[in-house]
């Protein structure tokens, strides 16, 4: 499953695989639900370990930043382990996203 | 005191710098917007305006000139957002204002909210002081995840934990008592990135 608008992409065509690409800036967490509901299944349906690649995901506001961890908790609900793929490139994503990792243990963080 | 004593401005400390002592004024250069809420809740117009302030400023940086454009694309759309978020439709003008100084770099955003929104504004600061920040997320963060929550102090508190910088508030109340202007202002300290 593909959403894709002139800002982002949310690409879920893979098992246990999603990426999310572009700036991500949207109004509320709220306004996520749409683009996250593929991470959502995906995680639901997720059969082994499941990764969310972020590593093209140039911003992400912090309506954005809640609607992931949202998806996060989700995980540790459904017992569900999930690899968050960061870039070292993008400054950002070091700072504010090694954070989620204290709302699941099974959160594993690697950046490339 | 209460912050709210009416016909007097207040000032929140934050991190000891009192807004009205900071050398706002003696900057070396600054861009200025008065943004109409009418226009500026095209939402994408906070990140194209974030955008264009975070490139400006980097481009005097040519070391690290993705990082600090990064940085201040991303803290100045929090800001900006933030005000759009709690600006009704009566009092139409956002005010922003970048300056820069020396190793600073000072983001002020200035909006008319209502009075329970600045206290909440207020209260987040003053929490802030109070806790450590990861921890102040944390909760936060749960919270908002348990009770539903849409409109929180997320941002605010991702901006303190995350970035090299000082956020401060000043609160002024109206002759309509629903209402204060607030000014929001973000110090980017800008010499962690060249010890």
């Amino acid at each position: 499953m593909i959403i894709k608008t002139d800002d982002y992409i949310v690409e879920a065509n893979e098992l246990n695989v999603c990426k999310l690409i572009g700036t991500m800036r949207l109004p509320s967490p709220l306004s996520y639900d749409h683009p996250f509901s593929p991470v959502r299944k995906g995680i639901e349906e997720a059969t082994d370990l499941y990764e969310i690649d972020v590593t093209q995901l140039e911003y992400l506001n912090s309506s954005g930043i809640t609607a992931l961890a949202r998806m996060i908790i989700l995980a540790r609900k459904e017992d569900k382990a999930i690899r968050l793929k960061i870039c070292n490139d993008i400054p950002w994503q070091k700072r504010s996203l090694m954070s989620l990792k204290s709302l699941w243990e099974k959160l594993f963080i690697v950046s490339i | 005191m209460s912050l709210f004593e009416f016909g007097r401005q207040t000032s929140i400390v934050w991190s000891g710098i009192a807004l009205e002592k900071e050398p706002f004024f003696s900057h070396e250069s600054s861009l200025n917007f008065k943004l109409d809420i009418g226009n500026i809740q095209h939402w994408h117009k906070c990140s194209l305006i974030s955008n264009f302030i975070g490139q400006y400023f980097s481009e005097s940086y040519e070391e690290k000139k993705q990082e600090i454009n990064s940085m201040v694309s991303t803290i100045t759309n929090e800001l900006l957002e933030n005000a759009v978020k709690f600006s009704p439709s009566s009092y139409r003008f956002i005010g922003l204002s970048i300056q820069e100084k020396k190793e600073y770099i000072t983001v002020l955003v200035t909006n008319t909210s209502k009075k329970k929104h600045a206290e909440k504004l207020k209260h987040c600061l003053e929490l802030a002081k109070s806790m450590p920040l990861d921890e102040f997320f944390h909760k936060r963060i749960l919270f908002n995840a348990e009770n539903d929550i849409q409109n929180s102090e997320i941002g605010l508190i991702s901006l303190m934990k995350d970035f090299p910088v000082c956020l401060g508030a000043q609160f002024s109340l109206l002759p309509d008592p629903v209402f204060v202007d607030v000014s929001l202002m973000a110090i980017i300290n800008l010499e962690v990135f060249f010890d």
